[in-house]
C-alpha cells in the first residue's frame, strides 16, 4: 500500500471508529553523523527510520499511537489503540479540546537544497573534516581535537481529517570543530563556528565548505591553549556584549521557551516548567528595552526551525513575539489558540513519527538594530564580550538565568584589552532585556541552529533556530560561579 | 516485546549478511505507554513502539556503524551494507579492539513482569482519578505522568557471543501546584507497577504544595542544606559525569584524574555502579557484551575506580569494567547504574537536627561551570523551605546555587537511611537524602 493511501486509511478508519478529528504522519528519516578525534575516526553512524504516528480526538480528548510497521493491519491496530487511549482520557474531568479552524491544504514543500548531503561520498566528507582537524593538532599544547558533521533528511507525509495532504522534505546540515587544552587544574575548549557541534542550518551539503572550518582551526586551538593561563573573568557589575551562539542561546532560554503557550497553560508543569509570561501580560508587559524586537519566523531562509507547514498542517508564519520591547505574542497550536480566540501561528512540531506534536520554537529571532559592533565596543567603558556558550541554566519560570562562555574578551575604555577565562553572567530575564541599549546591524546578523532543544513527556528533541547579531546589556553581574 | 528467539534470529541474519572481518549487532527498544495529565485532566495519552538495530563492522581496524528500525531481509542487508561502506571509507581506528570472545552473560529472569506491561491505560486512568478529584477539591492543579513499558537489549557478534535482557518499567512523576506560587514534587520508578504508590505520593505532594505558598526571599550565602533524594540526584549525576568516565579520566579532564586512591569525600560517601540492585535494575552486560558486576567508584570517601570499555581499557592498560555505551560511543564509557549507598539518618532527623538551614525538594536545570573543579550551577524547584529550630519554618523563593560537587560530598553532615530510584541522563540512579554544610546559594528568583 503506498504511503498516501495508508495515511488516508488511518485517518478514515479513525473517523469511522468515533474520532471527530484525526491526523496521521508517515516519516522517513535519514541521518549521518561523522566524528573525528585526534586524527582518528571516532565514529561514523548512519541511521534510517520509518514509522507512522496517529493522533485522534474522541469525545474531546486526545489519543496518540505510533508504530514503525507500515503494514495495513498494523496501522489499523495503531488507530484502534489511539482511539482507546482517547476514550480513557475523556473519562476524567477533562475540558474538551476544540481546535481553531484551518482550511485544508494539499501541497508539496521542500527546503532549499543544492547538494544532497547523502549523495556526497563519505570519503569526501571525512577528508574535509580531517583537513580542518589537522590544523588544530599542529598547535602545541593541545590535548585533543574534534571535528564533526551532522546530516539530516526528513520526508514527511501529513494527512488530516480536515482534508489536508501535505508532503514535506527538509534537509539540514551542520559541522564544527573544537580544540581542548588540559592542565592538572584546568580544562579549556574553543569551538568553531559554535560550541556543542558547530553551526547547523536548513541547507544541503553546499553549507559545509562555506563554514570555513579550516581557516579558523589554528586560531581556536591557540585560544584554547592561551585560556589555560588567561586571567579569570573579573567579578562585578559590568557592561556585557553578547554575540553568536551565546546570544542565540540567551534568546532561546529567556524568550523562546517562556512564549510557548502550552507551557504558559501548564502543560509542561511536570517537566520543563511553566512561564512568567502569563496571559494577562500579553500587550501589557515591558519585556525588554524599546530597541528589542523578536519574531517567531518559520519562513526564515536557512533556519533550523524553518519548514513549510507545522505538524498539524498550519502554514509556516512570521509573527511578532516582542515588539518595541513589549511582549505581544505566543507560540501557539490549534488547540491552545482556540482557547484564547486566536489563530495558531504554526508551531506544533513533533520529534519524528513516534511522538505527538507539541508547541515548539521555530526560529526565534532577535531582529538586528543599527549599530556596528566596533561602535558598541568603542562606547563601552568596562565590559566583557562573549560569543560561544559553555554552560546554561535557567529556572522553571524562565526568570533567573546563569550562562557561561568558552572565552571572554575584556573591554576597557572602548578597547578590547585581553582574554579572560571562565566568563559567566547571571540575571533576571526582563531586567536583563530592559538593560539592552545596543543591537548590531544586519551585517552581523545570522541564524544559528540549536539541534538539541528538549521538552515534553516523553521527552522530545527539536531542531530550532535563532537569528541574532550582537547585543549590549548594562549593569550585568559577571564573574559568578566561584562562590567562597 | 520481541522475544529472545526472534531477536536472536534477526541478529544472526544480520551477521550472515556481513562480509566484514568482525561484526557486532545490537537490537534495543521496546514499548512505552504514557498517560500525561495537566490541569487536573489527562491531556496526552500515548502508545509508542520503537526498536533500533545497530550494526558495527570492522575490516581490520576500519570501523563503521549504521542503524535502522527496519528488520526484514532487504532492509537488514542494507543496514549491514551501509556499515560496511562506512568502514571501508574510514581511516584505521588505531584504538579498535577486536570483538569479544563468547562468554556467559547474566540474564535476570524476574526483571520482566507481565503485570507491569499488561497494565492498561484504563487502569492507569482509574489510579489517577482519585488524585485528580482530590486535587480539584483542594483547589490545586495537578500535572504529571504515569508510564509503563518494556525495554530490551540484545546483542550478538561474529565470534558467537550472544546476550539478551528484557525489563519492564513503571514511572510516576507528579507536580502539585497551589495558588500563590505553591509547588511540590513526587517521583517513583520501579520495574513493577504494583510498587508505584500513586495516591500516597500524590497526597504527600499536595500537602507540601499547600505549605509552600507565598514564598519569601532568603539572602544568598552559605547554608546548611537538607536535600531530599530528588535534589541529591542532580549532584550525583554531575559527580558521575565529571569524575568517572574512563575516556575523560584518561585525558586528564576529570576531577578524579591523578586522584585515584585519594580520600576526597566524607567517609560516609560510597558510590557504586551495579545494575543488579533493584532500584537501578539493568542488563548485566554492556554494549560490547561484556558482563557487568558491581564497581566501587567511591569507597568510604576514597576514589576507587572509573568506568572502562574495552577500547579505553586497552589504551589505559587496564581491564574493561563493562561500561561500553551504544556504538559509536563517542563520549567513551560511563557508569549507568549508580547507587549512592545509604547511611543511618532519617530525613526527619536531618531536619530536626538543623538549627538554621534550607530544605530543598529538587535541584533543577543544573550545568557545569568548571569541569576540573567540578563546580555546577542550577536552581531549586517545587518546594524550598527555611529550616529554623528543627522545623520547616517558611517557604522560600527558588534559589540559584553554585557549588563544587567535590566540596559538597566532603561537607556531609548526615546521610539518609533509604535509597530512592530515579532516571537520569546517563541511566538509572538511586540515592538517599543528604544533609550538607556550607552549600552556596548565589541568587534568588524574582517575580517579573
Amino acid at each position: 500500500m503506498i504511503e498516501r493511501d495508508l495515511a488516508q486509511l488511518a485517518v478514515d478508519t479513525a473517523l469511522q471508529r468515533g474520532a471527530t478529528y484525526a491526523d496521521a504522519r508517515i516519516i522517513r528519516l535519514q541521518t549521518e553523523q561523522l566524528d573525528i578525534r585526534n586524527g582518528n575516526v571516532n565514529g561514523i553512524r548512519q541511521h534510517l527510520e520509518v514509522g507512522i504516528g496517529i493522533r485522534v480526538l474522541v469525545d474531546g480528548a486526545w489519543g496518540f499511537a505510533a508504530n514503525p510497521d507500515l503494514k495495513k493491519s498494523k496501522v489499523e491496530i495503531a488507530v484502534d489503540r489511539a482511539i482507546a487511549l482517547a476514550r480513557d482520557s475523556a473519562h476524567l474531568y477533562h475540558k474538551p479540546v476544540v481546535l481553531a479552524r484551518r482550511a485544508p491544504i494539499v501541497t508539496v514543500w521542500k527546503s532549499p537544497c543544492e547538494i544532497d548531503p547523502f549523495g556526497v561520498a563519505l570519503e569526501e566528507k571525512l577528508n574535509f573534516l580531517f583537513a580542518a582537524e589537522e590544523e588544530m593538532r599542529r598547535v602545541k599544547g593541545i590535548a585533543f581535537t574534534e571535528a564533526g558533521m551532522d546530516l539530516w533528511k526528513e520526508w514527511q507525509l501529513f494527512v488530516n481529517s480536515d482534508g489536508s495532504q501535505i508532503e514535506q522534505e527538509i534537509v539540514q546540515t551542520g559541522s564544527g570543530l573544537s580544540a581542548t587544552a588540559v592542565s592538572d587544574t584546568d580544562v579549556q575548549s574553543r569551538s568553531f563556528p559554535s560550541s556543542f557541534g558547530g553551526q547547523f542550518k536548513s541547507a544541503g551539503y553546499e553549507l559545509i565548505p562555506m563554514l570555513n572550518l579550516k581557516d579558523n582551526a589554528q586560531r581556536i586551538a591557540e585560544e584554547a591553549v592561551q585560556l589555560l593561563s588567561a586571567k579569570a573573568c573579573p567579578a562585578g557589575e559590568k557592561t556585557l556584549i553578547l554575540g553568536g551562539s551565546q546570544l542565540a542561546l540567551q534568546v532561546h532560554e529567556s524568550c523562546g521557551h517562556p512564549v510557548e503557550f502550552d507551557r504558559v497553560l501548564g502543560h509542561e508543569a511536570d517537566f520543563a516548567g511553566t512561564s512568567f509570561l502569563t496571559p494577562e501580560k500579553r500587550n501589557n508587559f515591558q519585556y525588554g528595552s524599546e530597541i528589542v524586537n523578536m519574531v517567531a519566523d518559520a519562513t526564515a531562509p536557512g533556519g533550523l526551525g524553518t519548514f513549510g507547514y507545522d505538524d498539524e498542517g498550519t502554514p509556516a508564519q512570521k509573527s511578532d513575539i516582542i515588539k518595541d520591547g513589549r511582549f505581544v505574542g505566543y507560540l501557539m497550536s490549534r488547540e491552545t489558540a482556540e482557547g484564547f480566540e486566536m489563530e495558531s501561528n504554526g508551531t506544533m512540531r513533533a520529534q519524528g513519527w513516534n511522538h505527538t506534536p507539541i508547541v515548539r520554537m521555530t526560529n526565534i529571532n532577535l531582529l538586528p538594530g543599527n549599530w556596528e559592533l566596533e561602535e558598541m565596543i568603542a562606547s563601552t567603558e568596562d565590559g566583557i564580550m562573549i560569543s560561544d556558550n559553555r554552560s546554561w541554566s535557567i529556572d522553571d519560570k524562565r526568570l533567573n538565568f546563569q550562562f557561561g562562555g568558552e572565552l571572554g574578551w575584556e573591554i576597557k575604555g572602548g578597547k578590547i584589552v585581553g582574554m579572560v577565562k571562565n566568563p559567566t553572567y547571571t540575571g533576571i530575564t526582563p531586567q536583563f532585556w530592559r538593560s539592552c541599549d545596543a543591537i548590531a546591524n544586519q551585517n552581523h546578523y545570522q541564524i544559528w541552529g540549536t539541534p538539541n532543544c528538549g521538552k515534553g513527556q516523553p521527552m522530545q528533541v527539536a531542531r530550532v533556530g535563532h537569528g541574532v547579531s550582537f547585543a549590549r546589556f548594562q549593569n550585568v553581574k559577571v564573574g559568578v560561579g566561584y562562590a567562597e | 516485546m520481541l522475544n529472545k528467539k526472534k531477536a536472536e534470529q534477526i541478529l544472526a541474519e544480520a551477521i550472515r549478511y556481513s562480509p566484514a572481518d568482525e561484526t557486532e549487532v545490537i537490537l534495543s527498544g521496546g514499548k512505552t505507554f504514557s498517560t500525561r495529565f495537566t490541569n487536573n485532566y489527562i491531556s496526552q495519552n500515548g502508545a509508542q513502539k520503537e526498536y533500533d538495530l545497530t550494526v558495527r563492522v570492522a575490516f581490520g581496524q576500519q570501523v563503521g556503524v549504521a542503524s535502522c528500525n527496519l528488520f526484514d531481509g532487504d532492509n537488514l542487508k542494507q543496514v549491514v551494507d551501509k556499515a560496511c561502506l562506512a568502514a571501508r571509507h574510514s581511516k584505521p581506528d588505531l584504538d579498535w579492539t577486536s570483538v569479544l570472545e563468547p562468554r556467559e552473560t547474566p540474564e535476570m529472569q524476574d526483571a520482566y513482569l507481565q503485570e507491569t506491561i499488561d497494565y492498561t491505560p484504563s487502569e492507569k486512568a482509574e489510579r489517577l482519578a482519585p488524585i485528580l478529584k482530590k486535587s480539584i477539591e483542594r483547589g490545586l492543579t495537578s500535572a504529571g505522568m504515569l508510564v509503563n513499558g518494556d525495554q530490551m537489549l540484545t546483542m550478538m557478534n561474529s565470534k558467537g557471543l550472544f546476550a539478551y535482557q528484557s525489563l519492564t518499567s513503571a514511572s510516576f512523576t507528579y507536580t502539585a501546584m497551589a495558588p500563590h506560587q505553591g509547588s511540590a514534587w513526587a517521583e517513583f520508578h520501579s520495574h513493577d507497577m504494583r510498587e508505584v504508590e500513586v495516591e500516597t505520593l500524590a497526597d504527600q505532594a499536595m500537602e507540601r504544595a499547600l505549605l509552600s505558598q507565598n514564598p519569601v526571599a532568603a539572602e544568598p550565602g552559605a547554608y546548611t542544606v537538607v536535600l531530599a533524594p530528588s535534589a541529591v540526584i542532580e549532584l550525583v549525576e554531575f559527580l558521575n559525569y565529571l569524575g568517572f568516565g574512563g575516556m575523560a579520566y584518561q585525558e586528564n579532564r576529570t576531577f578524579t584524574a591523578g586522584k585515584m586512591g585519594e580520600k576526597l569525600f566524607d567517609e560516609r560517601i560510597s558510590l557504586i555502579d551495579n545494575p543488579f540492585v533493584k532500584e537501578v535494575l539493568g542488563p548485566g552486560f554492556d554494549y560490547e557484551g561484556h558482563p557487568k558486576q558491581a564497581l566501587a567508584l567511591i569507597e568510604n570517601g576514597v576514589i576507587k575506580n572509573v568506568a572502562y570499555d574495552r577500547r579505553m581499557a586497552q589504551k589505559s592498560g587496564v581491564k574493561s569494567t563493562g561500561h561500553a555505551l551504544m556504538p559509536p560511543a563517542t563520549m567513551g564509557p560511563f557508569p549507568t547504574h549508580i547507587v549512592l549507598q545509604p547511611g543511618q539518618d532519617s530525613l526527619d532527623s536531618m531536619i530536626a537536627s538543623t538549627e538554621r538551614g534550607i530544605y530543598v525538594t529538587r535541584l533543577w536545570y543544573s550545568n557545569v561551570v568548571d569541569p576540573k573543579q567540578a563546580i555546577i550551577t542550577g536552581m531549586t524547584r517545587d518546594g524550598t523551605f527555611m529550616i529554623e529550630d528543627g522545623k520547616l519554618s517558611k517557604p522560600l523563593r527558588n534559589m540559584r546555587y553554585n557549588e563544587s560537587v567535590i566540596k559538597a560530598f566532603a561537607n556531609v553532615e548526615a546521610l539518609g537511611d533509604r535509597i530512592y530510584a530515579f532516571h537520569g541522563y546517563f541511566g538509572k540512579l538511586a540515592v538517599p537524602a543528604l544533609k550538607l554544610r556550607d552549600f552556596h546559594f548565589t541568587g534568588v528568583s524574582q517575580e517579573a
